[in-house]
């Protein structure tokens, strides 16, 4: 049985004005600016559950961060995933975050040789449907389904190519390999993409239809040069993407494009961009990305999201995180195709929940838009 | 003597360009001539490691070239340290823990340190990721180490750093050990606050620090 209460439905229908991945645009509400913080970790406590368990149980997972961003007031439903997934699919392991470990890490990575890259063969949709990743998003997905009901949008989750690469190769052979073996890591990112399309095209089968979250720190400008990132990130990314709106999934997609990218963020004007799309681009060099650039650039285009420091919300005063928010909302929340105030990285599980409360607080005092 | 030059010229481009091949060939060619083999490594290989090292700073090689590079040294290296003297200069090298705290596992810049640190002739001992602070303690102790590196890339595990200073506090060995803070979540202002020695941004500015730590050692 639950521990929690049932969802208040006020709440349910505002965040879907407000954040509805079928319209990330401020004419769909036209109130305020939205605003989301919150992950699975510092939802499992919030509620003093050990983290594991939103891991190994992503049906008390998605319960866990409904309630959570419920709690906190903020824009956003439950979204389960993490940044190990699909490695069991292909015999290797993952292990559950313990005391301090903030979600699942890999123990073992699927391929180790080459010749393990070229004899592998990419599961079909029906074999990635059954397989133990899906499992735990069907879970995750019918306990959406069943607490939002008609607020409830499927997901999807397929991260960069070359992040996915990364968690079937590791990290050193993907670099090292990006350098001295690039037809390999060609051939290893087409057999990537033609997965995460099938694990896309699994949810739409399944649901119709489904949005597209993706996202990575892997490929950023601390990892590659611009060349390689075009190359080896921008291409297979454009290729994905293209390829699941193909198939039906979308139009709501979502770009977490995550770590500095101080060299090669104008690289992803090339990405498919559709009437209902978010972009995140998080930092430069070290410093949250300043959005003025980047919505010059992408703002009427598509959503932008950003960019309070996640070092901030969880050392920082509630005062200074305000003060940060407050800021952030008034420079950017004229953004043409709206913009939604977001942490630069997922919110530390640790965080203190009165400096989330300040960040929320900071756009209802401040991101009020004018009516549609 | 001129021969000797261009092997040793040889190693270096060989590192910088992370020519595999090319490094092993040096390296026999340094074995066969005669070259002091901890010559053949300080100023070949080791002197391309410190270039490639400054290329990255100035990003101009990133990631992939610089394992590259760091391959094409160790083959190198494979071939020279069996005939490598004792000498003298090897006791005085700084002492080195490194390692990522526990709950992270990111350690593609701890390994890019460990790789400028010996080429700059620290002698590192490298307890990989998500290492547990006892560890480090433990291994500090047992090996004398004049510094811990700590890498942490996740905003999560940086109050660990805070607990590793409090930790060699209480073994009272605080006074003998400097520790330096690394990785895409520290910063200076957090290092400062927390009662660090010192922080770096990369590996070279690392090797700087440590360096001017240990002054007058």
């Amino acid at each position: 049985m639950s521990i929690l209460f049932p969802i208040n439905t006020k709440w349910l229908e505002s965040v879907h004005k407000r954040y509805n991945p079928y319209e990330f645009s401020p004419s769909a509400s036209g109130d305020r600016v939205s605003v989301s913080a919150c992950s699975l970790g510092h939802a499992a406590n919030l509620f003093g559950v050990p983290r594991y368990k939103v891991y190994a149980d992503p049906g008390l997972g998605v319960e866990l961060l409904l309630a959570a961003n419920e709690f906190y007031g903020v824009d956003d439903f439950a979204h389960w995933d993490h940044s190990s997934m699909w490695v069991e699919d292909y015999d290797g392991r993952i292990a559950l975050p313990g005391e301090y470990a903030e979600a699942p890490y890999i123990e073992r990575h699927p391929f180790e040789t080459p010749q393990d890259i070229e004899k592998f063969e990419v599961k079909d949709v029906h074999e990635i449907s059954k397989g133990p990743t899906m499992a735990k998003m069907w879970k995750a997905l019918e306990t959406a389904e069943r607490l939002l009901s008609r607020y409830f949008t499927p997901w999807s989750s397929a991260h960069l190519p070359y992040e996915q690469a990364r968690r079937w190769l590791g990290s050193d052979k993907l670099l090292l390999w990006t350098a001295k073996k690039p037809r390999l890591i060609h051939e290893l990112l087409r057999k990537v993409v033609e997965h995460q399309v099938n694990c896309i095209k699994a949810v739409v089968r399944k649901y119709g239809s489904c949005s597209i979250n993706t996202g990575s720190v892997f490929a950023s400008s601390e990892v590659l040069s611009p060349k390689m990132c075009r190359e080896f990130h921008i291409a297979y990314l454009k290729e994905m993407v293209e390829r699941a709106l193909q198939a039906g999934a979308g139009p709501g997609i979502f770009y977490h494009i995550c770590g500095d990218h101080s060299l090669d963020w104008r690289l992803h004007e090339d990405i498919p961009i559709t009437s209902s799309t978010m972009i995140h681009i998080a930092y430069d060099h070290k410093k949250p990305m300043n959005l003025t650039r980047v919505i010059k650039v992408f703002g009427e285009k598509c959503a932008i999201a950003g960019n309070v420091p996640t070092d901030l919300i969880l050392f920082g005063t509630p005062r200074q995180v305000y003060e940060e928010a407050k800021r952030q909302v008034l420079a950017y929340k004229h953004s043409p195709k709206g913009f939604h105030l977001k942490l630069t990285c997922a919110i530390p599980s640790h965080t203190p929940p009165v400096n989330v409360h300040a960040l929320v607080r900071a756009v209802i005092d401040h991101g009020q838009l004018p009516k549609a | 003597m001129q021969m000797k030059g261009r092997v040793v010229a040889g190693l270096k481009n060989s590192v910088t360009k992370g020519d595999v091949d090319s490094c092993k060939a040096y390296a026999e060619k340094a074995i066969v001539l005669e070259i002091d083999a901890y010559e053949a490594i300080m100023t070949g290989c080791a002197e391309g490691m410190r270039v490639v090292g400054e290329k990255y700073q100035r990003r101009e090689y990133f990631i992939p070239e610089l394992l590259l590079s760091a391959e094409a040294m160790n083959a190198a290296m494979d071939i020279l340290r069996p005939y490598v003297k004792e000498t003298s200069d090897e006791s005085v090298a700084p002492k080195v823990v490194l390692g990522v705290v526990e709950g992270d596992i990111h350690d593609i810049g701890k390994k890019i340190v460990r790789i400028i640190f010996e080429a700059n002739r620290f002698k590192v001992f490298d307890l990989g990721k998500n290492v547990p602070l006892e560890m480090f303690v433990n291994k500090a102790k047992e090996t004398g180490a004049d510094v811990i590196g700590l890498s942490t890339f996740i905003t999560t595990t940086l109050p660990m750093t805070k607990l590793l200073i409090d930790q060699l506090k209480k073994e009272g060995i605080r006074g003998k050990v400097k520790v330096i803070l690394g990785g895409a979540a520290a910063s200076r202002i957090f290092a400062e606050k927390i009662g660090a020695d010192a922080y770096a941004e990369d590996a070279i500015e690392g090797v700087k620090k440590i360096k001017n730590l240990l002054k007058g050692r």
